[in-house]
């Protein structure tokens, strides 16, 4: 999400940005799995029949990405972009948080449902397909042999 | 006597594609138009749909872009040209969890989903594997599973455990693990009611993509016609093929009541027609009494 007003004090900041992109996209593919992780683990606390024991991954990859996304090179002109990527990581921590505590009544459990669902959102605005930031790899999905 | 009426709703299409994706093996011939499909079921107090088609919000604009799919129309539109909102869809059969299956949820406020466990628990296991591994990741999107836990948060999920009779009336559910995905499932309408029905129809999902799948030319090998998979699969194209016998065992190996939902050529052997928004609705069944939604 290039704005122009700060990219004018990089005198690259094409390069920059490149750079900036191409270090996101592992970060970026991370957090899309964690949406889908953490989403499990709440079906879970939900379902007690679901089998799944990947608590203990999901906190491991929160942990990576979340340093991950803090070393990132954050040129002034992709701030924005980055601030929304750092918002969706902090709604998902938060959720994983509050699953370690235990059970929880309707109410909260709706609650981490939307700090999902927002977080979800967040990676959609931030999604940039043509650069491999995209929420589902449809690379090879059924409609990708046309070219 | 028939309970439903079965309705293929084409939600968008694009052309020019490989028929080699969708017949393997067929790498020399032609490209084809390739639907986007759901399907409505009506009767026995039941509105239904099999799949939900994707959405526009989320992968719309790319997937017009870069791969050309075109026409994409939403639920509410689709569904007006058989007189049915999606409001008044009361159960959804998840066939699997590829985005353009599993996408539309939000549109259906007052369904209830039906989709296969295994599913969803295998593709959260394959999504916490190291990327070196994500090509078994490919076409899910992770706000399915986040569509999952929102359904099942207000009570609107329903886990099926491998086969399912008379989920609603007359209508079966079944499993093709490790098929064209971890756990696809196949819809059977057993459509006189009848324990041992003579009007079954089944509604394979991507099991079956295109007529050509079941219904390939068998003369290499004096057979009139054989089986033939998709190329398109996590799972084995074994599993596939096994599948395909069992719902061709269910129909009295009468081909053309298994219905594929990629299939360009419905209109061929159903009636149908081209709605206002130039997407096709193929007319498979009329239950006893109701008006074609295709012929005026
Ligand atoms: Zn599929």
């Amino acid at each position: 999400m290039p704005d122009a007003s700060a990219a004018r004090h990089d005198p690259h900041p094409g390069d920059a940005i490149a750079r900036y992109l191409a270090a996101t996209g592992p970060v970026y593919g991370a957090l899309t799995r964690l949406v889908s992780q953490v989403s499990l683990l709440l079906l879970l606390s939900d379902d007690r029949r679901l089998s799944y024991t990947g608590a203990a991954a999901a906190r491991t990859l929160a942990q990576e990405t979340e340093t991950a996304l803090a070393a990132l090179p954050v040129p002034a002109a992709v701030g924005r972009h980055h601030w929304m990527l750092s918002q969706a990581m902090d709604r998902l921590s938060q959720v994983l948080k509050r699953l370690r505590r235990g059970r929880m009544d309707a109410a909260a459990f709706a609650r981490l449902i939307r700090l999902v669902r927002s977080a979800h959102e967040l990676l959609r605005l931030a999604a940039l397909p043509e650069a491999g930031l995209s929420l589902a790899d449809l690379r090879r999905a059924c409609c990708s042999c046309v070219r | 006597m028939a309970d439903y009426s079965i309705h293929v709703l084409e939600y968008a299409r694009t052309r020019n594609y490989p028929k080699a994706a969708l017949v393997y093996g067929a790498f020399e011939e032609v490209r084809v138009t390739l639907p986007y499909s759901y399907i409505l079921l009506r009767g026995r107090g039941h509105v239904a749909l099999v799949d939900v088609g994707y959405s526009h919000k989320d992968h719309g604009k790319y997937l017009a872009e870069k791969y050309g799919i075109e026409n994409w129309r939403p639920p509410r539109t689709v569904l007006s040209e058989c007189g049915i909102a999606p409001e008044d869809v009361d159960t959804v059969f998840i066939t699997h969890a590829h985005f353009d299956h599993f996408g539309n949820v939000e549109d259906f406020p007052n369904a209830t989903f039906y989709i296969q466990r295994e599913e969803i628990e295998r593709w959260s296991w394959v999504l916490s594997l190291p990327d070196r591994m994500r090509w078994m990741t490919a076409s899910l999107d992770p706000a399915s599973i986040l569509h999952a836990a929102e359904l099942s948060a207000v009570g609107r999920l329903k886990w099926v455990d491998g086969c399912w009779e008379d989920v609603i009336p007359g209508v079966d559910l079944h499993l093709a693990r490790d098929s064209h995905t971890y756990g696809s499932m196949w819809v059977a309408v057993r459509n006189d009611g009848a324990k041992v029905s003579q009007d079954v129809w089944v509604l394979a999902g991507d099991l079956v993509v295109q007529f050509d799948n079941i219904e390939r030319d068998g003369s290499l090998i004096d057979v009139e016609t054989m089986y033939n998979p998709g190329a398109q699969t996590v799972g084995s194209y074994t599993n596939i093929i096994i599948a395909m016998a069992a719902m061709m065992k269910l129909v009295g190996h009468e081909a053309r009541r298994i219905i594929p939902v990629h299939e360009a050529r419905l209109g061929e052997r159903f009636p149908s027609r081209i709605s206002r928004e130039d997407l096709r609705i193929s007319e498979i069944c009329l239950a006893d009494g109701a008006v074609s939604a295709v012929k005026s």
